[in-house]
């Protein structure tokens, strides 16, 4: 029985309890509402065909709350996470996530923060202290903000007035009209910005420099480890294939390129640095 | 030539396409019974055969297309109705700046997204930019091109990402309900974006509007379906 069973037996033991959840996490980001959990829901049956998993067996679930996110992982804990290096890093230990495959995107494979001001208003992050900051990136785990966009230099809490907006482009206009000090961007939307009017009023203050990034993990359970190459394999291919192609346009990702899961080190010894 | 009982849908041979895409336009609308707007389908289908360039018959037949597919429950046969809208109305090589026709490509593009999901995501900058075309009337359907430039700005993907922006679709919104106040669908839309932006009293209020104008006698079969939608909506609302 032990040599027949192998290692498929615990996945045939925990299938019984139901499907692994597919988590999108993405803080900050739109209330996407009935139209983000249909997208999730199309995005987890595609992968689960391309893995040969049964449709009903991935189930997606979209967040832009990292605290709704956690109180629906600790019912699933069976699970893959789409998401970012802020979810991992500050989730690592209590979901015990392990990085699968990163996401590259058509800026490159890694992330870059930049503070973006008024022409001429602040010329150092100095004079920012006790001004205000939008932004959608402060929606993220604040030590991984504090670490990696700050370079562990500030604390952004307490060094600005953080205002985590849903809708970094009503920042910027905020921003161009006077009407708060600073925007965090993330890179893609700083490059969406570059080309666009509201620019010519603005500048970069600071950049944080190139930081690792992830886009597919999961909790480590021996039923994800026994799906993790399938799911991995799938979610590779997946902007390749005809019908996830629009959308990894439309969302500027390129693929997915699968990573070692010790390929995240230097970045978990940044994030816990006393 | 609306038909008061159950017409076939058999054409005659005798009529012009002129007649029978006027035919069409009038069976084919909210308050016509359904067996008047399948007659308007065949009639409109019809004319195009008879005359694919003419722009009255690509319009009638674009708009019984989106109103069969609007009310259509299988996910195929919207698909292929909403492909049918845009494809007459590409044969009949209207100006691009054609409003009315923008208008229309856009209603049935907008249910061929839906439809298709994530597929046809990379489809919404079109939708927009026929939307935009389709501003130039706004009167269309009492605030058609408004309502429903507004409500695609709350629903897509927001900046970067996609096209959607809430300030761009209040103000948009708020300029429907404002001119166009008999529409229920002006103040329910209007509802859906003041309550992605945190407004939620307004937001009650604009909804408690749309129920008050949402009759059947105004709007036929299509009020039972907006009232499902304006009840959902309150119930978030609350």
């Amino acid at each position: 029985m032990l040599l027949t069973c192998g290692l498929s037996c615990p996945v045939l033991a925990a299938a019984k309890d139901g499907a692994v959840a597919l988590a999108i996490v993405n803080p900050g980001g739109p209330d996407a509402g009935a139209e983000g959990s249909k997208l999730a829901a199309e995005l987890a049956a595609h992968l689960a065909a391309s893995a040969g998993i049964a449709p009903a067996k991935l189930r997606a679930a979209y967040f832009n709350q990292t605290a709704s996110a956690l109180t629906y992982l600790k019912k699933h804990k069976e699970a893959f996470v789409l998401g970012g290096l802020g979810v991992f890093l500050g989730q690592r230990k209590a979901l015990k996530l392990v990085p699968l495959a990163r996401l590259v995107g058509k800026t490159g494979g890694d992330e870059e923060f930049s503070v973006v001001v008024r022409k001429g208003r602040y010329a150092s992050l100095q004079e920012l202290r006790g001004k205000t900051l939008l932004g959608s990136v402060l929606a993220d785990d604040a030590r991984y903000v504090d670490r990696f966009a700050f370079g562990g230099k500030l604390e952004a809490s307490k060094w600005f007035r953080c205002m985590p907006s849903e809708r970094p482009l009503s920042a910027l206009r905020k921003l161009a009209a006077d009407e708060v000090d600073a925007v965090l961007l993330n890179r893609v939307q700083l490059e969406a910005l570059r080309p666009m009017p509201l620019f010519e009023k603005l500048q970069v203050l600071h950049s944080s420099g190139p930081v690792p990034t992830v886009g597919l993990m999961m909790t480590a359970t021996p039923r994800t480890r026994a799906l993790r190459d399938k799911v991995v394999q799938a979610v590779s291919k997946l902007c390749g294939a005809e019908k996830a192609a629009p959308v990894c346009q439309t969302y500027g990702i390129t693929g997915f390129e699968p990573m070692s899961e010790d390929a995240l080190a230097e970045a978990i010894k940044t994030y816990e640095k006393r | 030539m609306a038909l008061p009982a159950a017409p076939s849908p058999v054409v005659s041979a005798e009529q012009t396409p002129e007649q029978l895409a006027a035919s069409a336009a009038t069976n084919c609308r909210l308050l016509a019974a359904p067996a008047e707007r399948t007659w308007g389908l065949a009639a409109a289908r019809a004319a195009h055969a008879r005359a694919p360039a003419a722009r009255a018959a690509a319009l009638a037949l674009a708009r019984c297309a989106h109103l069969a597919a609007d009310l259509e429950k299988d996910e195929a046969r919207v698909i292929a109705l909403a492909e049918e809208g845009m494809t007459v109305l590409a044969q009949a090589h209207l100006p691009p700046g054609d409003a009315e026709a923008a208008y229309l490509h856009a209603l049935n593009l907008g249910l061929f997204v839906r439809s298709r999901g994530m597929t046809a995501v990379g489809r919404l900058g079109d939708l927009v930019a026929l939307l935009k075309v389709a501003g130039e009337k706004p009167a269309l359907d009492q605030g058609g091109p408004l309502r429903v430039l507004g409500l695609l700005y709350v629903k897509a993907p927001s900046w970067p990402l996609g096209p959607g922006d809430l300030e761009a679709a209040i103000e948009l919104l708020e300029r429907a309900a404002r001119d166009y106040p008999e529409h229920p669908l002006n103040h329910l839309y209007l509802a859906y974006a003041l309550l992605d932006a945190g407004e939620r009293e307004r937001a009650r209020e604009e909804i408690g509007r749309a129920r008050e104008l949402c009759t059947a006698q105004r709007f036929g079969e299509w009020a039972a379906h907006w009232r499902d939608e304006i009840e959902q909506l309150l119930a978030r609302a609350r």
